[in-house]
């Protein structure tokens, strides 16, 4: 179900209300997929009133450091508030409701100064400092500690390397001077991500385990008791909040489901109110009873298959450009996927700033090409291929689909390979696969950069498809040292050109997310930095 | 009774380290085919390596026997015993502590068990009295019928049959009567309530309960139909003794020794059954723990809890055994 009119005119006024009254979770304004519902949100005088969102077990909630998913993250993400904020149309700084008052940097964006706002503290009254930032970090930078976003610090100078790092440098109380091993244009969009850089307070640090229990953060709600494991975790206003993103209901109670589909039903019951997760299975029950209680958005998952390009006959170029070109996406969407995805058109997903929807020519269904590519590059009618993917999650219907239309269009066989999640891993760690293979990705920060250099950058973290090239390398690297972020978006958009043209993966699809609700709340947001339901926006009737 | 009591204590001993060593054998096979699960922890964006090194060095996982296909790993398996033997359980992959883990689940499981178990029992037990006295009739087809439907469904359906139909749509015509108090209507509800411990736990108990309800009716019939043919229930009924004495004294107690025997292999089918239960209910218990361990590979738990299970099987079993003894004065333990 695509937004109808109306809906859009109701989101333009949600979010305009936003603009108006100045209380943006990190930049919704103007985005048109950000609201949904009637009322409006007005910061000086919330709604009060309690609302239960749905949840799974968090893997962690303190540090911040060691969050990694998104359920720890809905949860952090109310109790903390983010260092950076991010304009989700420019990818601009902005710094509304942000811990952090500016950040800036030097000339050639190898040194980073970043102040914090006066007089904040955490919820225990512990100062948010310089000290406060700079023990996070080097915490978790520390490998000894475990830290699941450690990956975040590998940019400063000294990371990995033991206690402190070495670019860390505190000017004053409020100052933190940061340098980084190569420049980086995109580091301050990298701040955004809340939980690799929320600051630890002194009394978390000292016992980790009770503040994982009960976390102490920045943000307009604090914990009400401790963490239920399995059950749920309650936040409560904070009524020593200081900065301006404060939340529209006194209380949030976040229900825990191990299964999503107990999670609808738990909805149909009462005991939900937002429900953000929806089952395939259930997912024409859920949106047919939700009627005008929900929302659809976009979200920046990339779904693709990796090639091989070390193997023949993957190490063709044509070879792989007619595969893309010999099935259509959107038919595989709406025939397997309930509709629930957009067809890829550049390899950073559409809500990324500076993503572009023409850009993969090769996308396109066209058969004929496809024919002339395939018999181009030496491929012959009854060729077997092995298509690849973790078994268990959902996959099977799609490769299936895409394998079959390969095979009308192109004449070729297919086989499935269903694996199991860890062997997958591993396979595709050590590079052996021997057909095309499933993966996926999602941002950590809304820049392309964060696309390009993990999965097509040489030696990437997830370039599965050993594909290297020089020219993109450069051109990404080029992109860093950009002096504006619209500068870095142009040549970032001519690396990704380079890779959509040598296509060592086979872009299929972002996804689209439904989110439904029930009659005691209203205004839902999605705020599109973050990635989930904006919690302080929702008014409970 | 002492001395039997002691020989089947003894006897826990190598049942116990049995089922240990071939769930131990099992996770380790699961491993040395399946992959790393620390790795599978971490899906498409993985931290540094040094972090996942780190990791696994803690869990024990970077043993070499652990590459080696088949290797049931003997060496893993003799430090875990030396732990349990100190009563420490180890930690899950998040750091938690096993023995906090069961400890704030098991509560959950026992009352759902209890409820299934006396549903069961008591429904179960009066079905088949009601069966086995009129046998061929009415009543006793109507049992028979139902419960072969209860049998010939899984868990998994049936459960979802009932929280749609029974939790939701009768439920929801349930909240709106005003007549229901708001006891009777918290029944109805298609997850678990935490504000609700017990009467959340009502329509899954019955759910967990519907299989054995059916093969308790089912073994009562046939066991009261045989022993009313027998000479000391003609015997007492030749002496004049009023029906409700022949039934409910002579005849049920003795056709009753099979069903305990079955409620006692029942326990480990309801733990079983509490892992399905448990999820469609979203029951925060020891059968939601097992179901998530398995398929995060955290072989750890899943030793732990299963071992725990097994004890408990196994004491309820000997209860059971020397619960015979009241049932039938001519059982005696030596």
């Amino acid at each position: 179900m695509r937004m109808t009119t109306p809906m859009r005119v109701a989101a333009a006024a949600a979010s305009f209300a936003l603009l108006v009254t100045a209380c943006g979770g990190g930049g919704d304004e103007g985005d048109k997929d950000a609201g949904g519902g009637t009322g409006s949100a007005d910061p000086d005088n919330p709604s009060g009133g309690t609302f239960s969102i749905n949840l799974t077990e968090p893997s962690f909630l303190a540090p911040a450091q060691n969050c990694y998913e998104s359920e720890c993250n809905k949860v952090l993400s109310a109790i903390n508030d983010p260092l950076v904020g991010i304009d989700a149309e420019t990818g601009e700084l902005q710094f509304e409701g942000t811990l952090a008052e500016s950040v800036e940097s030097n000339e050639d964006k190898t040194v980073w100064t970043l102040k914090l706002r006066d007089g904040l503290t955490f919820h225990n009254d512990e100062p948010v400092n310089a000290d406060a930032l700079m023990g996070a970090w080097n915490y978790s930078a520390n490998p000894k500690n475990e830290m699941s976003t450690a990956g975040f610090m590998t940019h400063i100078e000294g990371a990995g390397e033991g206690e402190t790092m070495t670019g860390l440098k505190k000017v004053d109380d409020l100052t933190v001077e940061l340098t980084l091993k190569a420049p980086f244009q995109a580091f301050g969009q990298m701040m955004s991500y809340l939980p690799a850089w929320a600051p630890i307070a002194p009394a978390c640090l000292e016992d980790i385990e009770a503040c994982n229990e009960a976390p102490i953060g920045t943000g307009p709600y604090m914990m009400d008791g401790k963490w239920n494991h399995d059950q749920g975790i309650t936040v409560t206003r904070w009524e020593g909040y200081q900065g301006d993103r404060g939340g529209q209901a006194d209380s949030i109670e976040f229900t825990m489901f191990a299964d999503s589909v107990a999670a609808f039903r738990g909805w149909q019951g009462g005991t939900l109110d937002v429900l953000d997760t929806l089952e395939p299975t259930i997912y024409a029950e859920a949106t047919g009873a939700a009627g005008e209680s929900q929302l659809e958005t976009e979200t920046s998952s990339l779904t693709y298959m990796g090639f091989p390009t070390k193997t023949a006959p993957f190490d063709s170029k044509e070879y792989r450009q007619s595969f893309s070109m010999a099935f259509d996406r959107q038919a595989v969407i709406d025939a397997v996927l309930n509709g629930q995805a957009k067809p890829s058109t550049d390899i950073p997903t559409p809500n990324i700033p500076g993503a572009r929807d023409d850009a993969c020519k090769y996308c396109e269904f066209n058969p004929e090409e496809a024919k002339k590519l395939f018999a181009e590059a030496g491929g012959k009618e009854g060729d077997t291929v092995e298509l690849i993917f973790n078994a268990g999650s959902g996959h099977e219907g799609w490769v299936e689909a895409i394998g079959n239309e390969l095979k009308n269009n192109l004449g070729i066989n297919f086989t499935m390979k269903g694996m199991e999640w860890a062997q997958y891993l591993e396979l595709l760690d050590a590079g052996g696969a021997k057909g095309p293979f499933r993966l996926g990705w999602s941002k950590d920060y809304p820049s392309p950069e964060n696309f390009l250099r993990p999965i097509v950058g040489t030696g990437g973290d997830v370039n599965r498809s050993e594909y290297s090239n020089k020219e993109l390398d450069d051109l990404v690297t080029e992109g860093d040292a950009a002096a504006t972020p619209e500068e870095a978006q142009e040549i970032y958009a001519q690396a990704s050109d380079l890779a959509l043209e040598d296509l060592p993966l086979l872009p299929l699809w972002s996804g689209i997310k439904t989110i439904i609700w029930g009659e005691n709340v209203e205004n839902i947001v999605w705020d599109p930095v973050e990635e989930q339901v904006s919690l302080g926006q929702v008014i409970v009737k | 009774m002492g001395r039997y009591l002691a020989r089947r204590l003894l006897q826990f001993i190598p049942v116990v380290v049995g089922t240990m060593f071939l769930l131990h054998y099992m996770t380790m096979l699961s491993i040395q085919f399946g992959g790393d699960p620390i790795r599978a922890l971490f899906g498409d964006n993985p931290p540094p390596a040094q972090v996942i090194e780190a990791m696994r060095a803690r869990f024990g996982l970077d043993n070499g026997c652990l590459e080696q296909k088949g290797n049931p790993c003997v060496g893993i398996f003799w430090d875990r015993m030396l732990q349990y033997l100190q009563f420490d359980f180890g930690i899950n992959f998040r750091g938690r502590e096993i023995t906090d883990l069961v400890g704030e689940r098991w509560p959950v499981t026992l009352r759902l068990t209890l409820i299934a178990i006396i549903f069961e029992t008591i429904v179960g037990v009066i079905l088949g009295v009601m069966a086995g006295l009129r046998k061929d009739k009415f009543v006793d087809n109507f049992v028979r019928f139902s419960t072969t439907l209860l049998i010939a469904f899984p868990t998994f359906v049936f459960g979802v049959i009932i929280q749609v139909l029974v939790a939701l749509a009768l439920g929801d015509w349930i909240k709106a009567q005003d007549y229901f108090p708001t006891w009777f209507k918290a029944m109805f509800t298609p997850v678990f309530l935490s504000d609700y411990p017990w009467l959340s736990l009502v329509i899954p108990g019955l759910v967990l309960g519907a299989f054995s309800l059916a093969a308790i009716a089912r073994l009562t019939r046939t066991s009261l139909i045989e022993n009313l043919r027998s000479d000391y229930v003609r015997t007492a009924r030749a002496k004049g003794l009023a029906q409700r004495r022949v039934i409910g004294v002579h005849t049920l107690r003795n056709s009753l020794i099979p069903v305990v025997t079955y409620i006692g292999i029942d326990v480990g089918t309801l733990l079983g059954g509490a892992l399905v239960t448990e999820r469609i209910f979203n029951i925060p218990g020891v059968g939601g723990l097992v179901f998530q361990s398995v398929t995060q590979k955290d072989s750890t738990v899943v030793i732990a809890v299963v071992t725990m299970l097994t004890l408990v099987f196994l004491t309820a079993n000997l209860i059971v055994d020397v619960f015979y003894a009241v049932l039938d004065p001519r059982i005696r333990y030596e």
